[in-house]
């Protein structure tokens, strides 16, 4: 039994690393992973504008869906005729930042999740050994809380392999912000 | 007179009406998207069974093998009508495989129990079972068939295992986290890439030691970005291609030297890779771009990107 449910635990957390998730880490993205476009011109802080900055927060939270998120974009790029290299320039840098930050935040959460459930599995496993060691012996209250460990962790497990997939969905919608900037040059 | 034309017209016609199609299994699409070569226009989208990852095609070309890897099956697609045939058994999870020359035997990666399972097509069964590294994963068959190669994920090693006694004869060890193994059309070398080390080790295929590895800079890019997964060469042995993943590029590798020559931007974490028929064409699967990107490989030049299925991770070129 205790072969069985060590099984069930994902390798990361067996090899006790800090990364949870079966994709390596990337902790950060840069331009050059995105950006297909002509060299982007220096164009100063992007913060500067505020109307700009606001659309640039605003799509970089991890809740907004990319379709909408692009959709605002194109919207802003349509009423931005004036200065487009620099306003894709400052659009481009600010995704980027903002979305680095975003990513920072994820990574961070998700490292404590990767904590928390080697506790959770420490706990499954001792219990589980508890259990088979007392044989038919074990009591109820016994075999009651090494289930529930059990269920636990596997349901804490996938929400962690969902909250994994988060970073590399945040990077699709960069990806996307990215192609919709190169077709406004 | 009239005749005198006929002929070739209906050839010409059937050559037009077989061109060259790509073959692409989206894992999280649970579907082989179907596209003309040429054009990439997507002919049709197949749904199959669950988690598609590894697909190969069968010796004659008329049938896809495709590891199913949530059904723990392979599901084999017609590629005339376009339907399912009966699946065939692959052990759990199957992931990646590799189909021997005979055209009858798939080698398959079971990456939850460290087995290699070895099907019989024609039988319909698993008639052995290889013990391997922990998670296999890169599978690869010699030209002679007489060699399997596979790598495994945990234990960072590419095992050789000898085709006549089944057994393991020797085990090299590469960087972490191998992904993919890929022969020299001679049978001289071994190519494995390693997703988290970032690199290729190639290994000599007779004394089966790390003759040199080839490592990536992509600049402005950070290196935990660089993760090696696909690789494809040439049959002259004279170009290698690697898929970088995250990086989101495709490495051009001078095979006879190892230097690496040139990056191309491709789609979002690049993943896999396949050439055409005559190699003038490559094609790379975008995981997260949920895109598919054809290199012209004499240009050496992205001619294309176009959008396939959700999360594509394998591709092939049906001739």
């Amino acid at each position: 039994m205790k072969g069985l449910f060590l099984m069930l635990l994902p390798m990361p957390l067996l090899a006790a690393e800090e990364w949870p998730c079966m994709q390596p880490l990337v902790p950060s993205v840069s331009l050059e992973m995105v950006w297909n476009g002509p060299p982007l011109a220096p164009a100063g802080d992007w913060r500067e504008d505020r109307d700009l900055a606001d659309l640039v927060t605003a799509i970089s939270t991890p809740e907004t869906d990319a379709e909408e998120g692009n959709a605002k974009l194109m919207r802003f790029l349509q009423s931005r005729k004036q200065n487009r290299a620099r306003t894709v320039s400052r659009l481009m840098t600010g995704l980027i930042d903002e979305n680095n930050a975003t990513r920072a935040r994820i990574v961070e959460r998700l490292k404590m999740l990767g904590e928390r459930q080697k506790g959770l599995a420490d706990v499954a496993t001792r219990l589980n050994d508890e259990r088979d060691r007392a044989g038919s012996a074990a009591d109820q209250e016994l075999i009651d809380r090494a289930n529930f460990a059990q269920r636990t962790y596997l349901s804490a497990q996938s929400t962690l392999r969902y909250a994994c997939d988060i970073p590399g969905r945040l990077d699709q919608r960069l990806g996307m912000y990215a192609k919709t900037l190169e077709n406004a040059r | 007179m009239r005749d005198r034309w006929l002929v070739p017209a209906l050839f010409l016609f059937a050559f037009a009406a077989h061109g060259e199609t790509v073959l692409v299994s989206n894992e999280k699409g649970n579907s082989i998207t179907v596209l003309d070569a040429d054009t990439l226009k997507i002919i049709r989208t197949v749904a199959v069974g669950q988690r598609p990852r590894g697909i190969v095609l069968s010796k004659d070309g008329r049938q896809l093998y495709i590891c199913a890897s949530d059904d723990d099956r392979i599901d084999v697609l017609d590629l005339d009508s376009f339907k399912l045939l009966d699946p065939l058994p692959s052990g759990p999870d199957p992931e990646t495989f590799a189909l021997h020359p005979d055209g009858n035997h798939l080698f398959v990666s079971n990456e939850d129990n460290s087995l290699v399972s070895i099907v019989d097509i024609a039988a319909r069964r698993i008639v052995g079972e290889i013990s391997v590294g922990v998670e296999p994963e890169g599978m690869a068959v010699s030209p002679d068939g007489n060699w399997i190669v596979n790598t495994s994920e945990t234990t960072n090693m590419a095992h050789f295992v000898d085709n006549r006694t089944h057994q393991v004869v020797a085990n090299v060890l590469v960087d972490a986290r191998p992904r993919h193994a890929e022969w020299t059309a001679d049978g001289a070398q071994v190519w494995v890439s390693s997703e988290i080390g970032g690199t290729v080790s190639v290994i000599d295929g007779a004394s089966r030691t790390v003759i040199h590895k080839i490592s990536f800079a992509v600049p402005g890019v950070p290196k935990q970005a660089i993760q090696a997964v696909g690789i494809v060469l040439t049959k002259d042995r004279k170009l290698g291609f690697v898929a970088l993943g995250p990086s989101n590029r495709v490495a051009v590798i001078d095979a006879r030297t190892f230097e690496v020559t040139k990056y191309l931007l491709v789609g979002q974490r690049v993943w896999n890779l396949a050439f055409n028929h005559d190699e003038s064409k490559l094609f790379a699967t975008n995981g997260i771009s949920n895109d598919l990107s054809m290199i012209d490989v004499k240009d050496l030049k992205v001619v294309k990107t176009v959008p396939v299925g959700n999360q594509p991770w394998g591709v092939v070129v049906r001739p």
